[in-house]
Formats: C-alpha cells, structure tokens, sequence
C-alpha cells in the first residue's frame, strides 16, 4: 500500500515541480497599464453599465425612472440589479473578480474604509459637479484625500413625536424627561419616550454632546489609536442614558421592533429613529405624526447625531469607468435628487435639492433636514467596525445598572484590543 | 388498588403528558399563523388572536407586482424535485459500490465520509462561488442544485449503504444466476427493496432546498431566481424594515406542503431511517 | 500456439509509459490501447496545461503583482490544479500497472485475452470504480476543494487590513494557531467559548434525545389508542423549516413583550430574563433544540421498538422482571445500540449548529470582559470573525479546530460501536 501510494505522490511531485517553475508570462506593459487605473482607459461608449441598486421597492422605483430618463439622454442602457445594501461589499469582492461585477454600486459611506482597504472601489473624479452636494456628503465620501462616492442621499435620526399625545415638540432634553415621566406607565406598555437605547448608532449624539468621540479627528483624518468612548463627555452621556433605564422610561428589552409596534399603535408619545420609519409610522398615525430635531441638552448643546450619507461608488473592476462617472453625476443631480426624494422619500445629499422647498415645506422631513446641520459623519475608516459591537454589549451593561465609566473603560479597551487582533494599527 | 385501576391510571398519565405536548408543539406553531393574519409589520404587537384579521399579507405575496414568491415557490420547488431525485439516484449509485464491491480505497472512504461531514461549510462557500464562476454556473439554479447534490453525498451514502447491506446477499446472487449483471442487480434488486430508505433521502433532500438561505443568498443574484428561503429572509434581514408578518405568511405556505409530504412518508421514515441507521 | 518471449522487459515497459502514456503499451505491441492512451494524455496536457501552470504557480506564490494577482483566486485555481492532478495522477498509474501487466504476461508467453473478453473484464473489475466515478468528482469538488480551501487560508494572512485585491495573501505556517493560544483576547475567548459549546452539545442533545426515547416508549405502549395521528403531530415541529421556527422563537421569547412571559409566565407572577442573562438564555436554547430535534429521534426509535422481538420481553416476564429492568437490559442497550451512528451525528449536528444561535440572539447577551457574546459557540463566533469583523485567517483555524475535534469524537465512537463491519466480496 505504502509503496503505491509513493509512487503516485512521485509522480505527482514531478509534474507539479515541472509547472510551478514556469507561472504567467506577461509582458511589463501589460501589468502597467493595469495599475494604472482610469488613465489609459478609452473612452467609447459602452453598450451598458450594470447599476447595483438597494433591494427597496420604492427605491427601484425611483432609479429606475432615473435610469431611464439617463438612457434617453445618451443611449447606454442602464441595467439594474437589486443587491441589498448591506450584501454588497461582501458580494463584490466575489464578483468583481469573478468578472460579472457591476460599474456602480450603492452603499453607506461608512462602508468606505473597508471597501478602499479591499481594493473594490476607485476614487470618484466629480469635476465641477463637486460643488452641488453638501459638504457634510463630501466629507463623509472622502477617504484619505480621496473622493469615492457621489452622494445620493443623507440621513440621520430625528424625534418623531404623536401629536394627540405631546402637542408640541420637545425643545429640550428636560422637557423630553418631563413628558416621559408623565405618560410612560408600562404595565400598560404606555411609554413617552422610546428609543433604541442599547444601539451605540442611536445613543451616540449624547455622549458626543458632552464631549465624546469614536476617534480624534484632526483636518478630516481619523486618529484610530485616540478613542474618545470614555472620557468625561462620554460618561455623562452614558449616566443620561442609564438614567432613562433606571426610571423606567425605556425597557432594557427595547428592540426596533418593539419600538415601531408601540409607536404605530399610538401607545409612544415621542420616538427617537431614522427617516426610513417615516412611511410606515405615516400609514399608521396619518396626521398625529410630526418630527423635530433632536432635543437640546442641558448643557445647552444640540446632540451631534451620525450622519450616514449613502453613495455610488465606481467598481474598480468597472471598464467603463468614464461613464459611469458621468452616470454617478447625472442620477445625483438637483432634478434627479429631487425626482428620488418625491418617490423613495430620502433627502438628498444634493445642496440645491436639500434647499429645495419641496423639502423644506415638508413637516416630516424639515426636522431631519434641520438635524443635519447639529450631525456629523460617522467614521469611514474601517477600523470603525471593531467599534459597534464592543459599545453595543457596553450600553446593554449601563441598561443593566453597572457603572457607566467602568464599562467605557473596558469598552475602549475591547476596541483597542480588537483593532491590534484583526490586523490593523 | 387493583391492576386495572392503576393500569387507567397509567393510561391517562400518558395521554396527558401526550397532550401536554400537543400544546407545545402547538403553540408556537399556532402564534406564526396568528402573526400571518395580524395586519401591520410588527412581531410584537401581534397577538396570537388578531383583533382584526386579515389576509392582506397572503394577498400581498400572490397578487402585489411586487412581489416575486410566485417564482420564488416555482424556483424551490424546481430545485427541490431536481435535487431530490438527482441525490436518490447518485447516492444510491456510490451506496451500491460501497455494500457490494470491493474495491481500493473502499475502507478509507466510509471514513472519509464520515470526516467530510464534520467540518464547519461556512467558509468553503467562497470556494463554492469561484468554483460556480469557473463552470460558468454563478447565478443559476443548476448551479445550486449541483452543489446540493454533491453535498449530500456522505451523509446519505452512508445511510443507504447501512440500509443496502441489511439486503440479504442471496437475493443478489439468486438474480445473477438468473443473469442478471451488475446493473440488473442495482436496478431489479437493490433499488426496491431499498424504497424506504431512498424515500428518506429524496426527502430530506427535497426539503433542504426550502430551508437553507446562507447558499442561494451567495450564489444567487438575480431575485427572479432566489429560492423560497432566501427571499423570506431578506423580508427579515433588511437592518431596519423588517417584515415579520409577511415573513410568517411566507413561511406558512412553505411549510404547509412540506409538512404534508412528510407526513405523506412518515410510514417510510421510520422504518428507511432505522434500517439505515442501524448497520451504517 | 504459445510462443515463449523471454526477451521481453517489463521493467522498460514500466519506464516507458512513466515517460509518456501509451508508450508503454505500444512496446508491448499493443498498438490500439497505446495510441488510445498517448492521444488521451496528449489531449490532457492541452487541455489543462495553461490552467495547471497557472494554478500551481498561484499555489506556491499566491501572486506577485497585487491588484493585477488576486490570491484566492489563484488559491482556489491552485487546488482545482491539484485534485485534477491527482485524478490524473492516479490514471497515469493505472496506465503504468497496464503495461507492467501486458508486460509480465508477454514474458511468460501468455496470450492476451481478445478485444471483447478485455471489455469484459474491465466492466467487471472496474466496475465499481464506474459507479463511484461521478459522485466522487462531485463530491471532490463541492465537499472536499473547499475543505482544502479552508485550511489553506488557517495558513494565510488573510484579514481585513490584508484582502485582496489590493494586497496579496503570503503562507506564513503555524503562526495563527500560535496566536490563537498566546495572544490573550483570542486565547481568553477561545476557551471560554469552547467550553461552553461543549455543554451545549452534550445537553441539547441529550435532551432531545431523551425527550424522544421517552415519548417513543408512551407512544408504543400497546394500550395507547390513535397511534398514527398522535405520531404525525410529534413529527410536525421536524417538518417546518427550522430558521422560521426559531425566529418565532426568538420574538416569543423576548424578556418584556413575547408571548412566553408575557401571556404565560405572567400568570405565576415570574418574568425571566430570556435574552439578557446569558444563563436563561442558554435554558431558553436548550429548550428550543429540544423542541426542534426530538421529532428525529423519536421517529428512529420508533422504528427500532417495533424491530424488538417480543420474545425478549416474554422471556424477561417469566423471570419476573420488573418494568425498570425490562427497560434497563432490554429495550435501552437494543435502542441505543441499533441507532448509535445516527445519535452520534446528532450531537455532531449540535456542536455545530449555528443557524440556533445566529437567529436565536446572535450569540448574545453580551458579557463583560468577553470577546464573543455570552451563548456563542465556536461556529457563530467564527461566522463573526468571517463576516462581521474579516478575521478569515483566524476563523479558519479555528474551524479546522473544531473539525478535527468532532471527527475525532466520531471516529472514536464508531470505532466502539463497531458499525464498521467490513463485508461486502463479490
């Protein structure tokens, strides 16, 4: 048996020795030209660009009459290809390589880092058209200098409130208090005010109110090795927000889920979350819904909200990398913004839209639009993604009662820890 | 107290403790259905008796424009029949070699199947894709079937050769003194009287395809090609609109004929799967 | 008319058709499956050539120009390259053993046997091999490519910080598992993770399976009326698709507004922390692993008590045995014998059941000073490290950790069970 087996292996041996020493041959010019990106590229036409979109149907719907009217202006058929936003980093690194990839895909500007450390996306040459999108967008789409995305759409969160309930908005964080004291009774699940309060993305604007921070930022650059999620601002964020547990204004089994049926089922007077709960919150409480800014702190600060701000991004594997450019600028123009906003009820990232008084005029959307001047970016570097769940599990202990500056500590550690674990500095 | 009291006794305790698990079994099974029929979104704020009921989900699925489970249930249920009989006849092909033949490598293979299985598959699925892209069978639904096909092999081979090898070998060699080949044998002997336990595998490997989600949702891209599974769960998976009631609607139309197939078999389950089981 | 060739060299044979397929046979004179086999060889090495060289090249190197090189591309190229190499491999040795054999009879002056009577004999030699042949490329490919894939990447450093295609992966031996037992925040988690997955499995599983012994037993009591529909009802929670099963769970389950607590433990005035304290929420999975997998086990042993002969029992009766003993030495080493490799595969199944924790509460709740959520077992830890935090490297080490752990269980247990008889001489 042995001595079969050893022949086999012999042969094998043999033959792979023989091939292994040889590999590709390729010619110096070859190689060049592919490092070298966009600059050697011709310019023709293409036929098509494939266009990942988000699997949304009242997204798709406003794209694709977008897509449409691009296709009438220059003749290059646009198809769209329905990825949910959260699969398609993951599916492009798959796909790219594999040759069946898309020229534009769509994805939050938090993405950028890990999407810019894999190699997928190339920068974004906007020109002129640089100019029309909020410098929020702009800010938030630049990674290491360069621009990577041109942004569609900005979003943050905002207080929903139930006018039968709460008449006028609350303007400060003491007012919100009062209200969730009067009305929250749970054994009737009657609440005043409910918000995701074990989800670091929602709970973040208090500890940064105070003075907290993911990661030091100098001049638009992260200093990933400065976690600011425990000194001083950050603690006594995190006191306010233990507070809400240990009143008993918001459970510690909080789930979105939750959160919605109550607040569709009026039993909420005021609900902290994001514009896509617009719709739905809409259909259920009709003229009852209205929303504001975020409350005012008591230190008299607006709480400094993420903004997520969602992009195109051009595929590096993309062979039409002009004209997808000039696809990415025409689907986010001021008409084109708008025509998305009025359909899939996003606001846009474009300037002039954002200005518009179709936005401004609009009651459900004016809070969010105001709020997004108090926000700002959350971090695009990819070391980012060590962060959510460390704080995640700490605001499920501060919910639980343990003391908040003991478990930020431990919290920043964690990040620490696990950035210098999976590799990054 | 005399043996036909306690015995009564006996008899009663059992059914109540049977009935005690009609109503754990039950219960959950019973609150999916009342989440289908509560209108709205929301898991939470259904009740296992909808204060107003409806239907609007289960009309959604069928009649919105939107909505894909049409093709959904007609791309499930083509890969389910395809990778039911495909894995019956290629398992049942290896099973056969493996009972009835000696041949190099036969001993080490049993093992093999065995270790083969053991391994966590949650990362080959990037190999899977590149593999699909090299075949030029990336986004298709032959593609899918292929790989649950040639994954199921050393689980069920090695059931049906458990079951083979409890076929009496005289009822072989009786069918070769009659002429019969080696095929005929496979064909006119093993394969009927091996019916429960095929039974078991075409089942098993045609519910697989309604449950799995992690594998379609890699290779699969276009929505007019997702499977059942993979397209109720992107109801549930979007981070911040879920879907739970239209996810249970979904869920229930699938399970339904499932279900009734199961039972349909259960006569074969259980004797395939404890013949099989028993000499493996 | 046997004519003695004395002459005739094996050894040549043999060293011809190693040089090249078929030469061999042509030495032999046997013109026909020489030329067959140098065309086929021929046809390989156009074939695959290009698609080996690059392979193997990539193999070795896994690329040398990033951006223009992709890694695991050229991995995963570099493996197809192998196992096809193999198969030819093991056809070339087939076709070096065909000439030493044509050889060896030419030398004792035996006749060949005739072109039918060869076909003949291949059949029926090969025939298993033709049996085998196509479940075997698939199962090669599909099951075993990406086993191999895995473990290669246990020896890359492939991470976030480090993905192609902008860098390119580099070999760099043992040094994840080194770290994975010296570095402290994969050696903590590690352990601590590990153990519980062994609880895990060891009680979910029993557990299931002694819930469905227990009802098989009631269930064939002979005084039990209805059999039928009482089976079909335990069978039905097996056959709804378990991912729907569990997410319902998980809503039914929440502390403050699921059913459980609410509709039904309200009622003695207790509510149980289900998702936030890590133990209730491992009683919480342990009971839904046994909602979901009893109806298996109860289905096999159902089968297997009306497989007991009733002699047994008779002969146990006149003894005088009581129920208890009857159970004991008759009916649990019968039942648990019979079905041992199927209830080994289910504590297999659980050790690496990850849609239960994932969909549960994604290994949740956190615990302090703990890397991975407090229920996480090491498959839902490794789909983190896969996909939410890009550690590949470390995920596949551990994966082929966990491999190596359950197959070495199995294998030891089948050993003991003695199920691998080996028969089978036609």
């Amino acid at each position: 048996m042995m001595k079969k087996f050893f022949s086999v292996f012999m042969v094998m041996m043999l033959v792979i020795g023989v091939l292994a020493a040889c590999g590709p041959k390729r010619d110096a010019e070859q190689v060049k030209e592919k490092n070298s990106g966009t600059a050697t590229e011709n310019v023709k036409k293409p036929e098509k660009l494939v266009v990942w979109v988000n699997d949304e149907e009242k997204q798709k719907q406003a794209l694709s009459d977008i897509f449409k009217k691009y296709t009438e202006k220059t003749g290059i058929k646009i198809e769209m290809v329905a990825v949910s936003m959260l699969d398609q980093a993951k599916k492009l690194a798959l796909d790219g390589p594999a040759g069946k990839g898309p020229d534009v895909f769509y994805q939050p500007h938090d993405r950028i880092g890990d999407i810019v450390l894999q190699g997928l996306a190339d920068p974004v040459d906007l020109g002129d058209a640089k100019g029309e999108y909020s410098k929020t967008a702009i800010d938030a789409v630049t990674y290491d200098g360069d621009i990577y995305g041109a942004p569609l759409v900005v979003e943050t969160y905002g207080l929903f409130y139930n006018k039968d309930l709460v008449p006028q908005a609350p303007k400060t964080m003491d007012e919100l208090m009062n209200i969730a004291k009067e009305k929250t009774n749970a054994s009737q699940d009657k609440y005043g005010f409910l918000m995701e309060a074990t989800n670091f993305y929602f709970i973040y604007p208090f500890f940064a109110g105070y003075g907290g921070y993911v990661f030091h930022n100098e001049d638009g650059k992260y200093d990933t090795n400065d976690v600011g999620l425990a000194n001083d601002g950050a603690v006594k964020g995190a006191q306010l927000v233990q507070s809400w547990f240990e009143n008993g204004y918001i459970p510690k089994e909080i789930t979105g889920d939750v959160m919605n049926g109550l607040f569709t089922k009026g039993n909420v007077a005021a609900v902290i979350t994001g514009p896509w709960n617009i719709a739905t919150y809409r259909d259920a409480l009709g003229d009852k819904l209205a929303t504001a800014p975020l409350p005012v702190l008591e230190n008299g600060e607006h709480p400094k909200s993420f903004v997520g701000v969602k992009s195109w991004m051009l595929s590096a594997y993309s062979k039409n990398k002009e004209w997808a450019t000039d696809f990415m600028k025409f689907i986010t123009n001021e008409e084109n913004s708008l025509h998305y906003y009025e359909v899939a009820g996003e606001m846009p990232a474009n300037e002039k839209a954002l200005t518009n008084e179709k936005i401004t005029n609009d009651p459900l959307i004016s809070g969010f639009a105001e709020q997004i001047q108090y926000g700002e970016p959350m971090p695009n570097v990819p070391q980012m993604s060590q962060v959510w769940d460390p704080m995640g599990n700490a605001l499920q202990f501060i919910a639980k009662g343990d003391d908040p500056k003991a478990v930020l500590t431990e919290a920043v550690k964690t990040i620490q820890d696990k950035i210098a674990a999976s590799g990054g500095k | 107290m005399s043996r036909k009291t306690k015995s009564i006794i006996e008899v009663t305790l059992i059914y109540l403790f049977i009935a005690f698990m009609f109503v754990v079994i039950a219960y959950p099974l019973l609150w999916t259905i009342g989440m289908s029929l509560n209108p709205g979104t929301s898991l939470y704020s259904a009740t296992l008796i909808p204060e107003n009921a409806s239907l609007e989900h289960y009309k959604w699925l069928f009649t919105s424009p939107q909505s894909d489970y049409l093709t959904w249930y007609k791309n499930s249920l083509l890969v389910a029949a395809a990778n039911s009989i495909l894995s019956v006849f290629f398992t049942a092909l290896i099973a056969y070699a493996f009972s009835r033949y000696q041949f190099a490598g036969r001993k080490y293979g049993l093992y093999a199947f065995l270790v083969l299985q053991m391994f966590p598959s949650l990362m080959a699925m990037v190999a899977l894709y590149i593999l699909l892209n090299m075949l030029g069978l990336l986004d298709s639904l032959w593609g899918l079937i292929l790989i649950y096909v040639g994954g199921q092999i050393p689980f069920n081979a090695w059931l049906v050769k458990g079951y083979f090898d409890t076929i009496p070998r005289e009822l072989d060699e009786a069918a070769r003194i009659d002429g019969a080949g080696h095929l005929g044998v496979f064909f006119k002997i093993m394969l009927p009287l091996a019916k429960p336990i095929l039974a078991v595998v075409a089942l098993f490997n045609f519910m697989a395809p309604f449950t799995d989600f992690l594998l379609p949702s890699i290779i699969l891209r276009d929505p007019d090609k997702y499977t059942l599974a993979l397209g109720l769960f992107n109801f549930i998976n979007d981070k911040f609109a879920n879907n739970f009631t239209r996810f249970a609607a979904g869920s229930i139309l699938i399970a339904a004929p499932i279900a009734v197939v199961f039972l349909f078999l259960q006569r074969y389950l259980i004797s395939g799967l404890t013949a099989g089981g028993t000499k493996g | 008319m046997p004519e003695k060739r004395v002459r005739h060299n094996p050894v040549v044979a043999v060293v011809l058709s190693v040089l090249f397929a078929g030469l061999g046979q042509l030495y032999n004179r046997r013109y026909v499956k020489g030329i067959l086999f140098i065309i086929i060889e021929a046809a390989f090495l156009m074939t695959f050539y290009n698609f080996l060289n690059i392979g193997l090249w990539g193999l070795i190197t896994l690329g040398e120009i990033p951006k223009v090189d992709h890694s695991i591309f050229l991995l995963i190229q570099g493996l197809v390259s192998v196992i096809i190499i193999a198969f030819a491999a093991a056809l070339y040795y087939f076709n070096i053993m065909d000439a030493r054999k044509d050889a060896l009879r030419l030398q004792r002056g035996e006749p060949f046997p005739s072109l039918i009577e060869s076909c003949k004999n291949a059949w029926d030699k090969g025939f298993p091999y033709i049996f085998v042949a196509p479940g075997l490329v698939m199962l090669v490919f599909i099951v075993v490519l990406p086993l191999l894939f895995m473990v290669s990447l246990a020896f890359t450093d492939y991470n976030l910080y480090n993905s192609p295609p902008r860098k390119l992966l580099h070999w760099v031996g043992f040094t994840n598992f080194k770290n994975l037992v010296s570095i402290p925040i994969w050696q903590d988690t590690f352990f601590s993770v590990f153990s519980w997955t062994i609880v895990w499995t060891i009680v979910a599983t029993t557990s299931q399976i002694a819930l469905g012994l227990f009802l098989a037993l009631l269930v064939n009591d002979p005084r039990i009326k209805f059999k039928r529909f009482i089976r079909t009802v335990l069978i039905l929670p097996w056959a709804v698709p378990a991912f729907v099963t569990i997410l319902v769970f998980a809503a039914m389950f929440n502390d403050k507004f699921g059913a459980i607590n609410r509709d039904i433990l309200s009622a003695f005035g207790v509510m149980i922390p289900w998702m936030n304290d890590p133990f209730w929420t491992k009683v919480a999975l342990i009971l839904i692993q046994t909602w979901l997998g009893f109806p298996f086990v109860f289905a096999l042993f159902t089968g297997v008590l009306q497989s007991i002969s009733r002699d047994w029992y008779e002969a146990a009766d006149i003894d005088g045995a009581s129920r208890w003993q009857k159970f004991r030495s008759i009916t649990l080493p019968h039942v648990l014998y019979a079905t041992a490799p199927l209830l080994i595969m289910q504590y297999a199944g659980n050790f690496n059941n990850f849609n239960i924790i994932y969909l549960f509460n994604d290994g949740g709740p956190a615990v302090r000073g703990q890397n991975a959520g407090g229920t996480d077992i090491l498959i839902s830890w490794v789909y983190d490290l896969t996909f939410t935090t890009n550690n590949y490297n470390m995920a596949a080490a551990i994966s082929i950790i966990i491999g190596l752990i359950v197959s070495g269980f199995a294998i030891y247990q089948f050993r003991r069970t003695r199920s691998f008889k080996e028969e089978g001489n036609i």
